[in-house]
């Protein structure tokens, strides 16, 4: 694919880099020298200097001809505008980033068709619902919906519990699976002999309901009912927003006045403290030790990682935080933080969905795409249709989670079949998805 | 002493690029000898000797050994993505690797010192085109002469950047190795890959190749030499098949398709591709360097034609015409043809065809030289500080064309420029010393290792013929670091030297 990337941030980057390692055709803008500078050092693409929403620089740049440009520099205006020439100048999909809140009341995290583009993408949006989602589950770290809420992918921790044994044995519910673990750096997409160890980051997939239980047997946990959230921005109300609907109690600081008197007024079911989240004594004057999940979500990583570990030493159970840097989520894992979410991973994440054509329609993407969840559906004459699973050929390295068919979902075991028409919802790694689209691709007749 | 070993950087893991273009080179050499065998058996040739397979499967058998060694001690130390001093090391010991490589056919078969056959081999590989051997008729098998060409042609497009277009590496490694061996800043960025870049490349060049072999075939000239000499035009190296060059042929419509083809190389790679790709010849006349590069050609075949009519007798219109046409064509590209017996010419003639050498072809083009590129920027960063001495206050930018050049790139070129005549100047005075050679000689001999050119001006002021052949070891070896110098512009080879660029 040919792809045109605009704006050399945190997304920016970390987008060039996955583009790369899939084989993409990459040029990259950024009207900061040193920015080019450093993706010329870094990256094997072509690069140009200049400002993103000029003619004369998208003309440069091809975007004619491009499969997909990418608009995620810092400034909602340049990537709207950007997005918006590249597609009058004849680019087949265009896709921004906004995260401001001030042109558009934000409910959802992704738009399509706003403006003319056909994606816009507010991760602020996205990284709070995900977060409510996290606190509505059992001791889950992220938590992603699919196939419109009917399948969930969970990612969790291993602890000592359950660890050391072979998948087979593990009594997860009839709809659950374990999808993928991530040892090392590697994802693996698991067969029924393997070992969980302690420190493997595991996906679980399944309905809802099956994952819930599931997640009940790694961990202790159970939702979060009080919820405190340090900042108020787009992240925060959108947290609040997710999880108010399920009768959580929800308070959040904030420190603006302004800001937070606007809040209060715009939401009456929430409890909004004007103050200082990393400030000891204000925590300590709203009981901090009774909430269920603390979760920082202002702007400045500082305040977020200091507010969480002041949580946790408070003795909040769940801590939550989101960090702007993706490099540095190991280190708050480290620290002990449960949840370490970042807005610009999940960004480019989504983004990365559109870079993936072809027949399989990706439905997420995980570790930086080194695997993924992809859905298609079954034709008549492909080859993976009317036999038990058991018999089919799957390449390692993908995994059957579901099928949905009309409107039932499956966790299918060995022996059920896949009939045409259904559509599958399978994880693969980068490796193998070449291999399941031969193996789902219709026999053209001659 | 242990305290100043663990403070080097290691470099093991640059080995393996190294490793790879050594058995590539084997595998070269394989099929030159038995391409070249094979050719004896079907169409055997009165002119030319017999033999030369044995030394050629040798020499592939130890080129394939030492890949195969280098490979191996390069296991476990190479890292996802190449680093710039990496990716500087391997191109320097690509080259040094593959010249060594390659000098061992001659060595095998054709009784060369160990230094000749590295000369030899180093002046095909970086496409200079000077020589060490005075018989090439009488010693030069077909095995040989076909690794010789081909030497030159692998060397022309460059063998870095024909080992990215065949092992696409993933990451920015790729893109440090292609800019240490060819830093032409116009040639790459046509695909946003630089391996679909060197392919898209290395594509053009085979094609050319094999449009010149055809003609010349078509012309008249035998197949096999057809096929020595469009190896070595295209890619402005010069090793002919004949001691004369290509005056031995005595053909003049095979004059004119190689100088024309000798053009064709020095225009810059990335002006093709873009015409080929929809944008129209008309590109190409639009860009400022080849406008430049073109008025170049033409007011020096003008000027060396009526000098011509002057220098000899007899040769009138379109005879003086081809001798100037090819004069300037193996000079601007640095390929090192002859066609005439510049022995007659006199000082204003010759000054025309050092100026030539001097100049070279375009940027990201196969010849070699200072380029016409950084000979017009610098005079226009020149007319700039000129200006600026009386009108301080105005702000001086220097184009190419409509864009704007920015300063570090003129810094560049004009740090190239004082490097380049360094390098010169020491390695005059390094040969007169070495060699007791007159200056004039030295000079000329320095100029043409540089520019990549191949045949000595002024080697008749020392009473040599025209080839290397006279040179001690000690100096032979000098050239051949010259040559190289120049094939790789200079930086990467002095990054290595710089003391910093070792330690951690």
């Amino acid at each position: 694919m040919y792809i045109v990337v605009i704006g050399l941030g945190e997304v920016g980057k970390h987008l060039l880099g996955v583009l790369q390692a899939d084989g993409h055709d990459v040029v990259a803008i950024d009207k900061n020298p040193s920015a080019v500078a450093y993706a010329e050092e870094h990256f094997d693409v072509a690069c140009l200097t200049g400002y993103g929403a000029s003619q004369e620089i998208l003309d440069r740049a091809n975007v004619k001809t491009a499969d997909l440009v990418v608009a995620v520099s810092d400034h909602d205006e340049v990537n709207l505008i950007a997005a918006l020439a590249a597609k009058q100048l004849g680019a087949t999909r265009v896709v921004a980033r906004a995260q401001g809140n001030e042109w558009a009341r934000w409910t959802e995290g992704i738009r399509y068709g706003l403006l003319g583009v056909d994606v816009v993408i507010n991760p602020r949006v996205l990284v709070g619902q995900e977060l409510g989602r996290v606190a509505r589950s059992h001791g889950a770290s992220d938590v992603i919906d699919l196939a419109q809420d009917r399948v969930e992918l969970v990612q969790m921790t291993m602890t000592t519990r359950m660890a050391n044994k072979p998948l087979a044995k593990l009594q997860l519910p009839e709809d659950a699976l374990v999808a993928a673990y991530v040892r090392d750096g590697d994802v693996v997409v698991p067969g029924g002999a393997d070992v969980l160890l302690p420190g493997d980051v595991v996906y679980l997939i399944g309905r809802p309901a099956a994952i819930l239980q599931a997640e009940d047997l790694f961990s202790t946990r159970r939702e979060a009912n009080r919820v405190l959230v340090v900042g108020g921005g787009v992240v925060g109300q959108s947290l609040a927003r997710q999880i108010l609907p399920f009768g959580a109690q929800v308070t959040i600081v904030e420190r603006d006045p302004e800001v937070a008197e606007r809040l209060a007024a715009e939401h009456d079911d929430v409890t909004v403290v004007q103050g200082d989240g990393t400030d000891g004594d204000l925590l300590q004057e709203i009981e901090i030790a009774t909430y269920d999940l603390m979760a920082a979500v202002t702007r400045e990583d500082e305040i977020n990682l200091m507010a969480s570990l002041m949580a946790k030493r408070a003795g909040v159970p769940r801590t939550a935080a989101i960090v702007q840097r993706a490099d540095y989520v190991p280190i708050y894992r480290q620290l002990g933080i449960d949840i370490v979410l970042s807005p610009r991973t999940v960004a480019s994440d989504q983004i990365l969905r559109f870079a993936r054509s072809g027949q399989l329609h990706s439905l997420h993407v995980l570790e930086e795409g080194a695997a993924e969840v992809v859905e298609l559906t079954a034709l008549a004459s492909c080859a993976a249709t009317s036999k038990p699973l058991r018999r089919l050929q799957l390449p390692t390295g993908s995994l059957i989670a579901a099928l949905v068919r009309g409107d039932t979902i499956l966790v299918p075991g060995g022996d059920d079949v896949i009939e045409p028409g259904d559509r599958v919802i399978l994880m693969t790694t980068r490796e193998s998805r070449a291999s399941i689209e031969r193996l789902f691709r219709g026999r053209r007749g001659l | 002493m242990a305290r100043q070993r663990r403070r080097l950087r290691d470099f093991r893991g640059a080995l393996r690029p190294v490793g790879a273009v050594m058995i590539g080179v084997g595998a070269a050499v394989a099929a030159s000898g038995l391409v070249g065998f094979l050719w004896d058996l079907v169409a055997p040739s009165p002119r030319i000797p017999v033999g030369g397979l044995w030394p050629c499967l040798f020499a592939a058998l130890a080129s394939v050994a030492l890949g195969g060694a280098c490979l191996a001690a390069s296991r476990g130390y190479v890292r996802e993505t190449m680093s710039r001093r990496e990716a500087l090391v391997s191109v320097a010991a690509i080259w040094l690797g593959a010249g060594f490589c390659g000098a061992l056919p001659f060595v095998f078969g054709a009784h060369m010192s160990l230094a000749d056959g590295l000369f030899e081999s180093i002046s095909g590989l970086t496409t200079t085109g000077a020589t060490v051997i005075t018989d090439i008729e009488v010693r030069l098998s077909r095995p040989l002469l076909l690794w010789r060409s081909m030497s030159q042609w692998l060397g022309g497009m460059g063998i870095v950047v024909l080992f990215v277009a065949v092992f696409p590496s993933v990451g920015a490694g790729a893109k440090h190795l292609y800019r240490g061996e060819a830093p032409g800043a116009q040639a790459e960025g046509f695909r946003p890959r630089i391996a679909e870049t060197s392919l898209a490349l290395w594509r053009l060049y085979a094609l050319f190749t094999v449009v010149e072999t055809g003609l010349l075939w078509l012309a008249g000239m035998d197949l096999f030499e057809a096929l020595c000499h469009g190896l070595t035009t295209l890619s402005t190296g010069g090793f002919s098949t004949r001691d004369a060059s290509v005056a031995g042929f005595g053909m003049p419509a095979v004059e004119w398709i190689i100088a024309t083809f000798m053009l064709l190389g020095s225009i810059n790679y990335g002006l093709y591709y873009f015409a080929l790709r929809g944008r129209g010849l008309g590109s190409i006349g639009r860009d400022p360097e080849f406008r430049t590069f073109v008025g170049l050609v033409v007011l020096s075949v003008s000027l060396l034609t009526l000098l011509n009519m002057q220098l000899h007798p007899g040769a009138y219109g379109l005879e003086s015409l081809r001798f100037a046409y090819f004069q300037v064509a193996t000079s601007v590209s640095s390929t090192g043809y002859g066609t005439d017996d510049t022995s007659v010419y006199g000082a204003a003639a010759f000054t025309l065809v050092l100026a030539l050498m001097f100049v070279g072809g375009m940027s990201g083009s196969t010849a070699g030289g200072i380029k016409v590129e950084r000979i017009v920027l610098m005079a226009k960063q020149t007319l700039a500080q000129v200006r600026r001495s009386f009108d301080p206050s105005v702000v001086q930018v220097v184009r190419m064309g409509r864009s704007v050049v920015a300063k570090p790139i003129l810094a560049d070129v004009m740090s190239f420029f004082v490097i380049y005549v360094a390098c010169l100047g020491v390695g005059v005075l390094f040969v007169c010393t070495v060699d007791g050679v007159p200056i004039p000689t030295a000079f000329g001999a320095m100029l043409t290792c540089l520019s990549n050119m191949g045949p000595a001006p002024f080697h008749e002021l020392a009473g040599f013929a025209d080839n290397f052949a006279p040179y001690s070891p000690v100096s032979k070896i000098f050239f051949v670091v010259a040559m190289l110098l120049g094939r790789l512009e200079f930086f990467t080879l002095f990054a290595l030297l710089v003391p910093g660029f070792w330690r951690r």
